[in-house]
């Protein structure tokens, strides 16, 4: 195990609070979630708590999802401990020489073993990283105790494992949910059937949970209507953009040559992506920007093995000539570059009215013109509605994502100073920083002014 | 078989995977890659119709020897064959009352014997297959060539044994659970 040790205490310092962070998907991981967790602990560690972080071992992040961006890691507060935190690969283990004297020898058993163990001790493949993060959690704390546990999820072992957590040590503990567990976001109904240890695991968590955060309005009333013990202590911290990665002030509004439509995020099966395509060509067929290109930027799937299943999925010829052209992974530290080579942006979101998508914070503070690609009544909607430059077709068919893909391209050419700097301050309003304040506050009121 | 191209073993020792196998030869047919395929066709987990591509893949089959089993052939000796061949003859050859309850029995019998084999046979033998095939996979295993053998492919559960075995006896062999056909 690595101990990624930063700053020791300066003396004379007060004493600061000590937080216990299980954030499975940290970096270098680039998944989605990954922005969030970073910005969280570096909040947390400027506002003056001793961070302690423990993450998923790398050989997840290498060799399961394929997906580290070492640029993340140089992001990070110095003074963050980051502790990965080893674990059983049974669900993804395809080396049959790593498999162990029992797997090797008796495959069937092993596997009912592993299956019995999701049924009645935690239904996730991540609850043995959950495990240790409560036995090294617990050794630590006893060693120099830690004032709160904060859990982020998913993976959603790790809020048992701060339930867990607090029933050995007496420790408080809040659930900050980046994503939802129980409730499909993209079919908008249960994730579980009735019955499903799921619901048993989350009504427990919630039940003894210092505070439950959610990334919007919608999210939280759902789970407040569900949990409603609980409703008091919840909250919504929204996502936010991150000012260390762009600089909104660089970025030069004035297109020069063919427009460039750019879609900048993690391209999945879930949006809609045909309908942005269609929508697209309709546009440059019927003249309004004809030379035009969509450019799309970002992982395909989240997974080592999802680009080829999801090229598959989309059927789509993804190349780096044409009109469409896939433009790959940016770095995160490389993004400010890909939103001066945009001119306008489509917010392609898959989902129902509890899916806001993190991106939509980073877009907002380019002043940039965007364009909606979703079903009306994304989560959203919210915050664009009072953006100057925002674009949204009536319906998700290729005739109205095509006029307002033209409408947005007439803003972008016309390049309005004044309407780009109301914009951009509009976005300047939504940092990671500023959405995390009053969670900090929160853990400082729930340790009650300890240190 | 040339020595120069390149050669990929599949084990595989259930039926159910079957399709998923054919297309991953049919990718690697054309591509300059042997495969050659350790089967239980025709064993106890091997449905009737369920063919690998045929010349695609070189087959090899230990599914007779599977039945050869001691365990095996009696349970199917004494639960299924025997008592189903009995009954059937009778209800062939004996006259009036008796010949139509050695039908009826031996429909019983079919019926009967679906539910032993799914409820009480299979349940236990499952768990002892991959040992019990593992063991007679290696008397084959000078017919896979494994010299030349750049991976060899685990299909199913009941293959992992022979495959853990490979690992220890071949330490420098790739073995894999994945249908990779982008290699």
């Amino acid at each position: 195990m690595s101990d990624d040790t930063r700053k020791a205490p300066t003396p004379g310092d007060a004493p600061r609070p000590r937080v216990l962070y299980l954030a499975f998907y940290f970096p270098p991981s680039r998944a989605s979630g990954v922005y969030r967790a970073r910005a969280t602990a570096n909040h947390f560690t400027e506002s003056g708590w001793d961070v302690t972080v423990m993450r998923a071992p790398d050989r997840f992040y290498d060799e399961v999802t394929g997906s580290t961006d070492d640029a993340l890691t140089d992001g990070l507060h110095p003074a963050v401990t980051t502790l990965p935190q080893p674990m059983d690969f049974f669900a993804w283990e395809t080396d049959v020489a790593r498999y162990g004297r029992f797997r090797g020898n008796a495959p069937a058993l092993a596997k009912r073993f592993y299956d019995w163990k999701q049924r009645r001790v935690f239904p996730e493949h991540y609850q043995s990283w959950a495990i240790r993060c409560v036995t090294e959690g617990r050794r630590l704390h006893r060693r120099k105790p830690f004032d709160l546990i904060l859990a982020t999820g998913n993976p959603f072992a790790s809020f048992a494992a701060a339930w867990a957590l607090s029933r050995l040590t007496g420790l408080p503990y809040i659930l900050d949910y980046r994503d939802s567990w129980t409730l499909d976001l993209f079919a908008n109904a249960d994730a579980f059937e009735p019955g499903h240890p799921a619901w048993k695991w989350e009504r427990r968590a919630m039940r003894r949970a210092a505070a439950a955060v959610f990334v919007n309005d919608a999210l939280r009333d759902w789970h407040a209507q569900r949990y409603p013990g609980t409703a008091e202590r919840m909250m919504v911290v929204p996502n936010g953009w991150d000012p260390d990665c762009l600089d909104p002030e660089a970025l030069d509004a004035a297109p020069a040559g063919p427009l460039s439509f750019a879609y900048v995020g993690t391209l999945t099966a879930n949006q809609p992506v045909h309908r942005m395509v269609d929508g697209f060509r309709a546009m440059t067929a019927g003249g309004d920007h004809a030379d035009a290109t969509l450019d799309l930027y970002g992982h395909l799937g989240f997974f080592a093995h999802s680009p080829d299943k999801l090229r598959a999925d989309l059927g789509l010829e993804l190349g780096e000539e044409g009109d469409v052209r896939y433009r790959g992974p940016v770095s995160k530290t490389a993004i400010g570059d890909t939103y001066a080579a945009s001119d306008v942006l489509v917010f392609l979101a898959g989902g129902s009215k509890y899916v806001t998508s993190g991106k939509i914070f980073e877009y907002m503070a380019t002043g940039k013109p965007i364009v909606s690609v979703h079903e009306p009544g994304s989560a959203a909607e919210a915050l664009l509605r009072d953006y100057p430059l925002w674009f949204r077709p009536g319906r998700l068919e290729a005739e109205d994502i095509a006029r307002a893909m033209a409408e947005a391209g007439d803003a972008a050419v016309k390049a309005d100073p004044e309407v780009a700097r109301t914009a951009r301050d509009y976005g300047a309003a939504f940092t990671r920083d500023r959405a995390l304040r009053p969670l900090e506050e929160r853990a400082r009121a729930v340790i009650g002014g300890k240190r | 078989m040339n020595s120069e191209r390149r050669h990929v073993v599949v084990v595989l020792f259930t039926g159910g995977p079957v399709r998923r196998v054919n297309r991953f030869i049919e990718a690697l047919d054309g591509r300059d890659v042997d495969v050659t395929v350790l089967t239980a066709e025709g064993g106890q987990a091997w449905p009737r119709g369920k063919d690998l591509h045929p010349g695609a893949a070189r087959s090899i089959s230990i599914g007779r020897s599977e039945n050869r089993q001691p365990l095996v052939w009696l349970y199917r000796a004494f639960v299924e064959r025997g008592p189903g061949i009995v009954l059937g003859r009778g209800a062939e050859r004996l006259p009036g009352v008796l010949g139509k309850a050695c039908g009826k029995g031996a429909s019983l019998h079919r019926k009967a014997a679906r539910v032993v084999r799914r409820r009480l046979f299979w349940p236990v033998y499952r768990m002892f297959r991959g040992q019990a095939l593992r063991r007679i996979a290696r008397r084959r295993v000078d017919q896979l060539a494994l010299e030349r053998a750049e991976r060899v492919i685990v299909v199913d559960d009941a293959a992992v044994p022979f495959g853990w075995m490979l690992t220890r006896r071949h330490p420098g062999l790739e073995v894999t659970r994945r249908l990779d056909r982008t290699r």
